[in-house]
């Protein structure tokens, strides 16, 4: 099945068109393009991974950025040239380094090391009503970041883990970009999707149709940490290097913003969100160390970007939560028809605290 | 003999000091069609929520087919074979049609593992084709295919009404479990929806427990009814013997015995002539797609009660609400002396002295009585005045002056509900709604509180009374509204009502 | 030192972590009572109210003075906050609100940055709030003795505001119940902004207090405080006024008997216990110690 508004031909001509992008930016654009290309690539992931969870499966994380830690620091670990780990990452077991492992399965590996660490998170918090699971897994972050930091021997703390192999280019981390984004379409619109879906808006009637709660909910949490696991995998062999300060809380922000700003429960909405969210900063930056601008000096302005997201983060939740595009996926057709059909929110808002329907 | 398909065997459960359900036992033979009845909260739902899952009964046991099916969780339940409607509607707004009833079929037992999905197997697209195709045949079966693509939400009310049916029987349940199916529909709406239970079940042969308040629905579809009242077995048999049955008719339309009341009221029944103190012109309330009132006129005049009564889910609670100021009107007109007031806000209402007695008392549990009283005077600012409010509702209910200090989560429900009414009055109410004053209560705590609101009427107050104690309601009120689906379906004076034959047919079909 | 010695000093200073822990908590635990609203800005509430107070201490202001003026510009900024972002916001869904706290945190922590800098600050020192004492072999300065002597003194104060005014009195009911309390006739919205303002000014209290017991202070120092604050709270049981206080103690003695028992080489991930902690509560009692239960039965 497709999702409606698309037809057989759009996907292949899509990639194709990808594809032609991919090789162009390849071999056209300069180192700084093509990491700006990259990290848009890598956001891309995490978002759609994160939308996943919170989006699709209302389990609203704010341990991405934790489980893209875990994925990043263990691919890195494993593809790190054996010659150098001795003296960098001196605490691993020797039969560790020794090896070189090749790129695809460190990343998986990745992937696999950042769902552990979701179910060992998710199995408690799972269970509780509410939104414990965001302070849960804000605290995942914090465990990681003091993690990284403290444990020298294996991970280079404060200094970060640099040199590591440039692997990462434009068609491993589109290729993986993707593969998710596949991923959590088919998955959304399958059995186990209208299960997870199900239980976001109404876990009592979702149980009533014999779905199992806290499976759907792991399951699907799980998957997505997986997802944020390459993403950071793909991100240290990118930049070729990893510090804690990466998955700060910054990130934390950041990663949400992508989200709603495109819309939760919207897949093109995260590829969008994430482009903004990706290109917007590059603007910006320039004006955080200061300078001559248009002929007006300006001090140095810290923060700008962190600023500007944030007042993104604000002025969406007040103008328009539902983000760019809503739950819905914007498609070619559905912008057509869009603009022909009449608004369908006339209806009042119904607000919590007032009394009961009868 | 074969086990029954369904038992509740001596079921009991409390909430807070309430029994919802006391030694209740029900036995539903394979294919038959039982409707369940009761008055409002006498433990219908909970019978339901007992069955699903939902809540652990502390006593007695729940078993299929001679098997317990207690302590399964609700997903367990289902995949017995056990599925169910919600009385309010319960569909997931943001799937389409089909998604959700592709839902019902999640138990499915060839389905599909995470690999087969995510590679899009063969096994995957036969599933999913299946599922769809299943779907779609049971919306064909409720003449409801044509919206298979639409977002459930966006549908008219009727419609997601067989959605959640069609949610209910796609997957072929062996018990199924009905919670109001007619609320909210036309009449045209509901015969047709009983057409339709019953032929699905002639096709698909499944055990049906039926919840209603719509009596006609009831009889005209289950040759048994089993009737529940305060939680307890009351009666059971064929419709027409329901319907001569004494005690049934006791528990929907109470006793009327109370001294002197209807002499009170008549005296004040002749007020005809002053302008209504609160007057509702043509009012419609919706909640989301529901609707809950169309097009309600009614008036009160000054000083007296007017009774407002009617069946479960007929919209009472709203009406009161709607004059509080807690349900928000979709259109039409409230008054209050001549004035309109549908854009005020609650505080302001309350300022003005029009005060709710709400349903189900709705105390602030982890505060004192004092504590409760005093937030029912919220407005009243002068201690003096607070003290002397005090210390007439004190006077009125001696009984809960002194457990003053106790918290009020922990008194009994009579106790409770003379709380509840104390705080409405510590407002200084000139017009005071009260919401379902006797629910739950034993009889006798019922005659308290009934002449406690003769009490109150003759101090000076006008009463707007909801009750399902009909019969009480009307013998202390000099006018009464029947309600029958969100419509004024008779209106007169009291003592008129109570005469007319087609009344009790109103409550019981 | 002998081992009791140890266990007393360590005693103390949980203690007075814990008193700083619970004021903090105090806020998180009433807005989420209220509103079931996880207000990520918070403890950013905090550190606004200690940068004002900064450079009036720098400008020699006496202590009180100080601490008042950190209380009035945590208070102002609470109210701010509330009255612009989240007043329009009350009835959305409630990840609306948490995305909106998480924005007006990271909005709160940047402009403070570039108003300032990110090099640590602290108060320009106060000879009395300085000064060591020592009992009973254990070491403390009077700042100590203050932050518990002030903490509970505000507690208190809160406890009598809840217990025993008309909108103290509002709030509770409003916690319980918010469509009855409507229906007698309370303001909801000016209660639930009331409340804010409480909550921003026992921050701001906190936060003064954590700048002269810690100093190093920088436009980051409020959130993670504030977030270790929920989880304080969490502990207690959330929307509970006793629970966020004794959640905020044991919270206070958890991390610092850690710190103190544990060997170095553990000692150093103070923070990952606070979350670990966290996870524990809830997988053996999420109602926390005087909280109501929030299930889904699965």
């Amino acid at each position: 099945m497709t999702a409606p508004g698309t037809n057989k031909a759009t996907i292949p001509i899509a990639l194709a068109a990808l594809a032609a992008g991919l090789w162009l930016a390849q071999s056209e654009l300069n180192a700084f393009y093509l990491q700006v290309l990259g990290l848009l690539g890598v956001n891309i992931i995490l978002t759609v991974s994160l939308n996943l969870a919170a989006g699709f499966g209302g389990m609203f994380s704010l341990g991405h950025p934790a489980f893209a830690a875990i994925g990043g620091y263990t691919a890195a670990i494993l593809t790190y040239p054996a010659a150098m780990k001795a003296f960098r990452v001196p605490g691993w077991p020797d039969w560790l380094l020794q090896t070189t492992a090749p790129f695809l399965p460190a990343l998986i590996l990745g992937g696999i090391a950042a769902s552990i660490a979701a179910v060992l998170v998710g199995w408690p918090v799972l269970r509780l009503r509410g939104h414990y699971l965001a302070v849960a897994t804000l605290g995942l972050t914090v465990i990681v970041q003091v993690s990284i930091v403290n444990l020298v021997d294996f991970t280079r703390g404060a200094l970060g883990l640099s040199g590591i192999p440039n692997h990462a280019n434009l068609w491993w981390i589109y290729g993986f970009a993707v593969i998710t984004i596949y991923v959590v379409h088919r998955l959304v619109h399958s059995r186990f999707g209208r299960a997870l879906r199900a239980v976001r808006d109404d876990t009592t009637a979702a149980q009533m149709s014999g779905v199992n709660v806290a499976r759907t909910r792991l399951v699907a949490f799980t998957i997505s940490a997986f997802f944020a696991g390459v993403a950071g995998g793909l991100l240290g062999h990118l930049l070729r290097i990893l510090t804690p300060g990466q998955f700060s809380f910054n990130a934390v922000f950041l990663g949400v913003a992508m989200m709603i700003l495109g819309g939760m429960g919207s897949i093109t909405g995260s590829v969008i969100g994430a482009a903004i969210m990706t290109i917007l900063p590059q603007f910006i930056i320039p004006f955080e160390r200061g300078g001559s601008f248009l002929g007006v000096e300006l001090p140095a302005l810290h923060g700008l970007t962190q600023i500007v997201t944030a007042l993104i983060l604000i002025i969406v939740m007040l103008i328009r939560p539902e983000g760019i595009a809503g739950a819905k996926e914007l498609t070619m057709r559905g912008m057509t028809a869009r603009a022909r059909r009449p608004s369908d929110r006339m209806r009042p808002k119904a607000s919590r605290g007032e009394v009961e329907a009868k | 003999m074969a086990s029954p398909a369904l038992e509740l065997d001596r079921v009991s459960i409390n909430f807070g000091g309430v029994r919802a359900l006391d030694q209740f036992s029900l036995a539903l033979q394979e294919g038959e069609i039982r409707g369940l009845i009761g008055p409002n909260g006498s433990g219908k739902s909970t019978a339901f929520n007992v069955i699903t899952g939902l809540n652990n009964p502390d006593s007695g046991d729940v078993r299929m087919e001679g098997r317990s099916i207690l302590g399964l969780r609700a997903d367990e339940v289902a995949a017995r074979g056990i599925a169910r409607t919600f009385q309010n509607l319960r569909l997931f707004g943001a799937m389409t049609v089909a998604e959700n009833v592709m839902l019902g079929t999640h138990l499915s037992r060839d389905a599909p593992g995470l690999v087969p999905t995510l590679i899009t197997a063969p096994r995957f697209r036969r599933h999913e084709a299946e599922m769809r195709e299943r779907s779609e045949d049971a919306l064909k079966s409720l003449s409801i295919v044509e919206y298979a693509d639409e977002l459930a939400g966006s549908l008219p009310y009727g419609v997601q009404k067989r959605v959640d049916l069609a949610r209910s029987i796609v997957a072929r349940p062996k018990v199924l479990l009905l919670d109001e199916p007619a609320a909210g529909l036309t009449e045209h709406e509901s015969r047709q929806l009983m057409d339709l239970v019953r032929r699905l079940h002639e096709e698909l042969r499944f055990t049906l427990l039926l919840v209603e308040h719509d009596m006609h629905f009831v009889s005209s579809l289950c040759p048994r009814i089993t009737v529940i009242d305060f939680g307890k077995f009351l009666a059971e048999g064929a419709p027409s013997e329901i319907r001569a049955n004494d005690n049934v008719v006791t528990a929907y339309l109470g006793t009327g015995k109370l001294e002197g009341a209807a002499r009170d009221a008549d005296a004040r029944g002749s007020g005809a002539a002053t302008p209504p103190v609160v007057a509702v012109r043509d009012l419609e309330v919706r909640y989301g797609a529901v609707p809950a009132l169309h097009g309600v006129t009614i008036e009160a005049q000054e000083g007296a009660i007017t009774a407002i009564v009617g069946a479960n889910g007929a919209g009472k609670t709203t009406l009161l609400g709607a004059i509080a100021g807690v349900a928000p009107p979709w259109r039409g007109g409230i008054f209050h002396r001549g004035e309109p007031i549908a854009r005020r806000s609650c505080e302001e209402r309350v300022a003005a002295g029009i005060v709710l007695c709400p349903e189900g008392r709705r105390l602030f549990p982890e505060m004192t009585v004092e504590e409760n009283l005093r937030l029912g005077g919220y407005k009243v600012k002068d201690r003096a005045a607070m003290a002397q409010a005090l210390e007439r509702v004190f006077d009125l209910f001696p009984h809960i002056a002194d457990r003053r200090g106790q918290r009020a989560g922990t008194l009994s429900g009579g106790e409770q509900q003379m709380v509840a009414i104390g705080r409405a009055l510590m407002a200084k109410p000139s017009v005071l709604l009260l919401d379902e004053p006797s629910l739950g209560l034993a009889p006798n705590l019922v005659e308290l509180i009934f002449e406690t609101i003769l009490e109150i009427s003759r101090s000076g107050a006008s009463i707007l009374l909801v009750e399902q104690n009909a019969s009480m309601a009307l013998e202390i009120a000099s006018r009464g509204y029947v309600l029958e689906t969100g419509r004024v379906a008779l209106s007169g004076s009291a003592a008129e009502l109570k005469a007319r034959a087609d009344f009790v047919e109103a409550y019981l079909g | 030192m002998s081992g009791f010695t140890v266990f007393l000093q360590q005693l103390a200073n949980g203690l007075v972590l814990g008193f700083l822990y619970g004021l903090i908590a105090i806020g998180l635990s009433m807005v989420y009572g209220l509103l079931r609203m996880i207000n990520f800005a918070h403890g950013d509430v905090l550190m606004v109210g200690v940068f004002i107070a900064l450079p009036v201490s720098w400008m020699g202001a006496p202590f009180p003075i100080v601490l008042l003026s950190g209380i009035a510009a945590a208070t102002a900024v609470g109210g701010l906050i509330q009255w612009t972002v989240f007043r329009p916001l009350i009835r959305s869904r409630d990840v609306t609100l948490l995305v909106a706290s998480l924005g007006v945190s990271l909005l709160l922590q940047n402009v403070v940055l570039m108003l300032t800098s990110p090099q640590p600050k602290r108060p320009s020192p106060e000879a009395f709030l300085d000064a060591p004492f020592q009992i009973g072999g254990v070491f403390l300065r009077n700042v100590d003795l203050m932050i518990v002597a002030l903490a509970i003194a505000f507690v208190i104060g809160t406890h009598w505001f809840l217990q025993h005014t008309r909108p103290g009195l509002a709030i509770r009911a409003l916690s319980q119940d918010l469509g009855a309390a409507r229906m007698m006739g309370i303001r909801v919205p000016r209660m639930i902004f009331i409340c804010f303002l409480v909550g921003s000014a026992l921050a701001g209290v906190a936060g003064v207090f954590i700048g002269y017991k810690y100093g190093h202070l920088n436009p980051y120092s409020g959130f993670l405080p504030g977030v270790k604050a929920f989880v304080a709270a969490v502990i207690g049981g959330i929307g509970s006024f006793p629970g966020a206080v004794v959640g905020g103690i044991i919270l206070g003695l958890l991390e610092v008997f850690l710190v103190g028992y544990l060997p170095d080489a553990l000692a150093q991930f103070r923070d990952a216990y606070v979350f670990l902690v966290l996870i524990l509560v809830l997988l053996i009692r999420p109602s926390g110690l005087f909280g109501r239960a929030e299930y889904v039965k699965a």
